[in-house]
């Protein structure tokens, strides 16, 4: 069951009113999005990632392709009740508190004024905001506003959370809250669109991701397949001599980090163990093996070709 | 899904509160209604009547129907149009800020409801405006004189009317130039001076030959709404002369036109609004 669905989404930008010069953001962009799990959507400035989240809600109109979000286009506006949503570089009039802000778009969503008020009580104290909240706007930090954001967006419960950066300008610890928040989301049945550039952030909660580049896609899937590179070992031991060494490198192909450190490809565990069983008889004590894991960053770097 | 509206209403009221042109719309018209028992209590305002009475033509009703109208004449009306395009045109530019319009957009509401939203809210803050000028002066006015001259009170829903078929073509300048002062500017010289100079297209048509000329002034003329058309047609309904040959209006046109202005605009707007990437 895929909660999105694009089909060679195109989006093409006029670069003005009277110009005839077009800008792609998007080009014949096909992505499915399972339910319930947490998908990050990763590219460089410029890549399409706003353009896509923002036809994903009916604020931008795609120039062709298809596009459903619950099965259903778009363009059906009555769907935005079960999404949530946080943009990127948000703006809150500064008359309001975090209170009028809250019930403002609460009411908005449809929630009922019951459901509204235990829902303001309950999510300002996940986010440690209740103290603030009827501080006028104009007086909170950065962080106190991206919480305050972060929240609007999961106030109705909704089924669908697209977040645009939801940990900018936040401190590590405020990251970690927020970071436990998307997990429960998730637990309780909710699937996440992920935009962020922080990609150690991705990575520790994300179940799949998509990096785009110049309106496409150049990579998708897990995040376990995309980062865990197949047969290799990543293996810490004592410190090896040269005959050793070069042993590794002729043949065994092994990639050597350091005297105590080198990556090495095994098809199977017998393999793995014959590699053992040659550090053992020579001497060298084995401190860990464990399968050889990039980061997205290495992934996102080596893709983009920085 | 009246509650999301009256929301978006209520918000907008927010809004005029927060910018200082209601708080001036408030102190202006509290000055006024405090001001007019005091005028009306000097001994020199007093004893005017009684000096006009030595004219055989003096008609004390029409006396005080004439004090009535000053407040609905040329002067009041620029100043009172004024502070209500002041106030409107910062409504559309300031939703469409780039950071809040993706907050308002990604709600499960329509784009017509929010346009919508922000015109009844525009149109019910000049009506509250205008009834609590208008009604407390007629009222003073009458207690203190006698003459319950009730027609008076059309003039707020005079002015709401003209203001209501204003507004759309601030709604849309905003919409298409996402400018505060760009919005206000251009919608400030609509209504003075070019929609005042429409307004005496006939004198005009005394002084021109050229059909050309004509042609693009009745063009302009029913392009334009007509504010100064509305607020004779609002005088005459109140002195009586109105749809009479002695009352300067015979038909109802710039209302008629005024209607059909308004909905095209506001339907354009709603239609444009639709259409847009934000």
């Amino acid at each position: 069951m895929y909660i999105i669905e694009t089909d060679n989404l195109t989006k093409i930008f006029k670069a003005s009113t009277f110009s005839k010069r077009e800008i792609p953001a998007l080009k014949n962009l096909s992505l499915k999005i399972e339910t319930g799990i947490i998908f990050g959507l990763l590219g460089p400035n410029g890549a399409g990632k706003t353009t896509l989240v923002k036809i994903l809600l009916g604020m931008v109109h795609p120039t062709s392709g298809s596009v459903k979000v619950f099965n259903e286009d778009v363009k059906n506006y009555k769907l935005r009740k079960k999404i949530g949503y946080l943009p990127e570089d948000h703006r809150f009039p500064n008359y309001m508190n975090a209170d009028s802000v809250l019930r403002f778009f609460g009411i908005l969503n449809g929630l009922d004024e019951k459901k509204l008020n235990e829902s303001i009580e309950n999510n300002l104290a996940l986010v440690e905001m209740k103290e603030w909240r009827k501080l006028k706007i104009e007086k909170y930090s950065k962080g106190m506003l991206q919480r305050l954001a972060f929240t609007q967006s999961f106030l109705s419960n909704p089924e669908l959370i697209i977040l645009d950066e939801p940990t900018e300008g936040i401190d590590p610890i405020g990251r970690k809250n927020i970071r436990e928040i998307l997990l429960n989301l998730k637990k309780n049945g909710a699937t996440i669109l992920l935009n962020s550039h922080l990609l150690s952030e991705v990575e520790l909660v994300c179940d799949r991701v998509a990096i785009l580049n110049k309106g496409e896609i150049i990579k998708e899937g897990k995040v376990d397949d995309l980062l865990y590179y197949k047969d290799t070992y990543h293996i810490i031991c004592s410190d090896m001599g040269e005959d050793i060494i070069n042993y590794l490198l002729s043949q065994k192909s092994a990639t050597i980090k350091g005297k105590g450190e080198f990556l090495i490809q095994a098809k199977d565990n017998s393999e793995l163990n014959e590699i053992i069983d040659f550090l053992r008889k020579n001497r060298i004590l084995i401190h860990s093996i464990e399968k050889y894991k990039s980061s997205l960053e290495n992934l996102f770097v080596n893709l983009l070709g920085h | 899904m009246y509650r999301q509206f009256l929301a978006l209403v209520l918000n907008t009221f927010k809004e005029a509160l927060v910018k200082k042109v209601l708080l001036i719309i408030f102190i202006l018209f509290s000055l006024i209604i405090i001001l007019i028992p005091i005028i009306i209590n000097l001994d020199a305002v007093e004893v005017i009547p009684y000096m006009l009475q030595s004219d055989p033509n003096f008609n004390y009703k029409e006396f005080i129907l004439k004090v009535e109208l000053a407040f609905v004449s040329q002067i009041p009306f620029f100043v009172l149009m004024m502070i209500f395009i002041v106030m409107s045109s910062s409504f559309i530019p300031s939703l469409l800020q780039k950071g809040y319009i993706e907050f308002i957009l990604s709600r499960p509401v329509s784009r017509a409801s929010i346009i919508m939203s922000k015109y009844v809210a525009g149109i019910i803050i000049v009506f509250l405006a205008m009834t609590y000028i208008i009604y407390p002066v007629w009222l003073i006015v009458s207690i203190k004189t006698g003459v319950w001259h009730f027609k008076f009170l059309l003039s707020i829903l005079w002015y709401t009317f003209i203001f209501a078929s204003f507004y759309p073509l601030i709604i849309l300048v905003g919409l298409i130039t996402r400018s505060n002062t760009v919005t206000l500017i251009f919608n400030l010289i609509v209504f003075f001076p070019i929609t005042a100079v429409l307004s005496i297209k006939d004198t005009i048509y005394k002084f021109i030959s050229n059909k050309v000329v004509i042609f693009i002034v009745d063009f302009f003329y029913y392009l334009f709404p007509k504010p100064w058309d509305l607020r004779a047609m609002c005088e005459t309904s109140i002195n009586g002369t109105f749809n009479t040959s002695s009352g300067v209006f015979y038909s109802f046109q710039p209302v008629i036109t005024s209607v059909i202005l308004l909905v095209t605009i506001l339907s354009f707007a709603i239609y444009y609004f639709n259409n847009k990437d934000y």
